[in-house]
């Protein structure tokens, strides 16, 4: 190709990639049906693979815990989940609820204790996500919610991140904290983290 | 066969001319981006929120407020940045948050990419030709008027969230050489109020000092005298801009305990679109002359020279209105006083006029391409027919038709506030009424507080008359 002509040809290989692109959409898809779907990491946010990790994680430490000896030595237990702290730079409140709701399904699935749900509690919710929008979250305030739902053990978390931008490139670290408490004595008898990170790059 | 590939090779030289001028020439009629969302703005400058929720869904091509173009196509970003201001002003909270955060993770994304395909369109065509990128005060108001969706909504959590995305976009651009942070600090001041207020309400008394010392570092606020004081009270942060605003607090008296704690942000003017603008080419040398390089502007001297350019397109921030009267709070009791803690129209007017020499220098640049290939179509198409004569208006009209082309990048959020204010004082316990005068028209709020609560109000004005 000689020089005069190449600026022509881009300018015709531009104006044809413009006319071509025009052509293709989205369509809607199935993920039993695409292979891999559920793998891709659409955004910085938490999808279900995640949660699935975090909480595997979290479960697994809390089976070969000293707490479960102390479960199995009681006679099945009550235990309450409360909602998951929002700590993060991330709208995750809705995958957060998700796990909450995990936790519970693990704990009535593997571990010698009963589940009490917070449903139909709406005002003990309430109070209890109001004071999660506010620092003042401690064991005692959870042993207060437990005896309030009349349960033994209260399992609560809250997520954090550490999130790092550069010019072409955006990291998040996710921290998630479970940990149980026993409300009679407002001691904490297990804590576990679970890293998670999600990037833009 | 030498004269049959030498016919082969002149039909093809003609056909290649004519399908580039086929496809470019109907680019002269498109319109600008500020041309497309012109109707959003007149709507707003008639307080008609309706007829702008209308013009914004019409310019995403969607039908109404809860619907999104799937997938966000080049521009649509910036459509649901000015939608989600309509939204605000409608107090739609949950839909403009909604589309605030499409538009953020969206901005995002475009912020890291840029296709070779795009920046050869850009270099031959127009700047608009890619993705946009968002300007740095955009980015810090999309998280700050965002944060005031959700404290209006009375949702602290997602505040906060807003808040902290709003901290890592102004840390970052902090870090940014090419960035003046001077410029950062005042398009921020009002993020900063916010999230400072979020995290107080929140009991994080030293995270809200150092936002409300964000703010202090851009100018003093009277309305952070109480609670700053109140704040140093529970945490041991100190500076010495929180130490001064805090000595010149009231000592708090016992029915300010008892009362709420009542947050009005008023959102009004609006920050000028931008303008597709010709001017002579001379003058266009001169204001992107620092930007070129001596070969570029060698050729654009040349060419003006020969008379073959006389203009060049390029975008313009519109004129400002020149002053805004600060809006009047008033209670049962009296006025309240108001303080403008955010003059969006002057961060944009300085971003713009920083910019200004590279895009016009840009725009010089792509003229001097133009003419360049203009001029090989034409000995192209002067070889093919064997007459001078056609190859010098094959290369006239390649050049018209590449020059119609060129549509100045006018994208921009220009449904951001001129200004800035804020109200702040306490109520007792009850019901109160609440009227905010924005030039002229009142908007009124009732609302009932109890002991200990807070309230933000949001007022979004965005008329510009």
């Amino acid at each position: 190709m000689t020089k005069r002509h190449f600026p022509f040809t881009i300018a015709l290989f531009v104006s044809l990639a413009t006319v071509l692109a025009s052509c293709s959409g989205p369509q809607a898809v199935r993920g039993s049906d695409t292979p891999g779907l559920d793998n891709a990491a659409m955004s910085t946010k938490l999808d279900r693979k995640d949660l699935e990790k975090a909480l595997k994680i979290s479960m697994e430490a809390l089976r070969t815990s000293k707490l479960m000896v102390r479960w199995e030595a009681e006679n099945d237990p009550t235990v309450g989940v409360l909602p998951i702290r929002n700590e993060t730079s991330e709208h995750i409140g809705s995958a957060l609820n998700a796990l909450s709701t995990e936790i519970e399904s693990q704990l009535i699935n593997f571990a010698p204790v009963r589940v009490i749900s917070l449903e139909g509690q709406d005002a003990l919710i309430d109070e209890i996500r109001h004071q999660q929008e506010s620092s003042a979250f401690d064991p005692n305030q959870t042993a207060k919610w437990g005896r309030q739902l009349g349960v033994r053990y209260i399992v609560s978390g809250k997520v954090f991140s550490t999130d790092e931008r550069t010019e072409d490139a955006r990291r998040v670290q996710y921290y998630l904290f479970i940990r149980t408490v026993s409300v009679e004595t407002g001691e904490i008898l297990f804590q576990n983290q679970a890293p998670i990170t999600k990037a833009i790059i | 066969m030498p004269l049959r590939g030498d016919r082969l090779r002149v039909g093809l030289r003609l056909g290649l001319a004519a399908v580039v001028l086929v496809l470019l020439v109907p680019a002269a009629g498109c319109k600008t981006f500020s041309d497309r969302t012109a109707k959003t703005r007149s709507a707003l400058d008639a307080n008609n929120l309706d007829a702008a929720l209308k013009s914004s869904n019409s310019a995403l091509g969607v039908r109404g407020a809860g619907d999104t173009p799937a997938p966000l196509e080049k521009n649509d970003a910036l459509l649901l940045l000015d939608r989600a201001m309509v939204l605000q002003a409608l107090h739609e909270y949950a839909k403009s948050s909604h589309d605030f955060e499409v538009a953020d993770k969206a901005i995002e994304i475009l912020d890291f990419s840029r296709s070779t395909a795009n920046e050869i369109a850009k270099y031959l065509f127009t700047d608009s030709a890619g993705p946009y990128k968002a300007r740095p005060y955009e980015k810090l108001m999309l998280n700050s008027e965002n944060m005031l969706n959700y404290l209006a909504a009375h949702n602290l959590e997602d505040a906060k969230v807003e808040a902290r995305r709003f901290s890592i976009m102004r840390s970052y651009l902090l870090e940014d050489e090419k960035e003046d942070a001077k410029q950062i600090a005042a398009a921020g001041a009002f993020g900063s109020y916010l999230a400072g207020y979020a995290f107080e309400k929140a009991g994080d008394a030293e995270e809200a000092l150092r936002y409300y010392d964000e703010v202090l570092q851009f100018e003093g606020v009277a309305s952070l005298a109480a609670p700053v004081r109140a704040l140093m009270k529970r945490s041991g942060y100190r500076t010495p801009r929180l130490e001064a605003i805090a000595k010149k607090a009231r000592a708090p008296s016992e029915a300010d305990a008892q009362s709420a704690d009542v947050l009005v942000v008023i959102n009004y003017g609006r920050i000028p679109a931008m303008v597709a603008k010709r001017i002579p080419v001379g003058a266009a040398l001169t204001i992107g002359a620092l930007f070129l390089s001596p070969a570029n502007s060698r050729a654009a001297r040349r060419m003006a020279g020969q008379g073959l350019v006389t203009w060049v397109n390029f975008p313009e921030l519109g004129p400002s209105r020149p002053n805004y009267p600060t809006p009047g709070v008033s209670l049962s009791t009296g006025r309240q006083q108001v303080e403008n803690i955010a003059n969006i129209d002057a961060v944009a007017r300085h971003a713009w006029d920083q910019s200004k020499g590279r895009v016009v220098a840009a725009a010089i640049v792509r003229m001097v391409t133009r003419g360049a290939i203009g001029a090989g179509v034409g000995v192209a198409a002067g070889q093919a027919s064997g007459k001078g004569s056609v190859g010098m208006v094959t290369a006239l009209v390649t050049q018209a038709a590449l020059a119609a082309g060129d549509k100045p990048d006018t994208r921009s959020w220009a449904t951001l506030p001129a200004r800035i204010a804020v109200a702040r004082f306490k109520l007792p316990p009850g019901s109160h009424q609440i009227d905010v005068n924005v030039g002229g028209r009142i908007y009124t709020s009732q609302i009932t507080v109890a002991e200990g609560q807070w309230a933000v109000i949001d007022v979004t004005d965005l008329s510009n008359r």
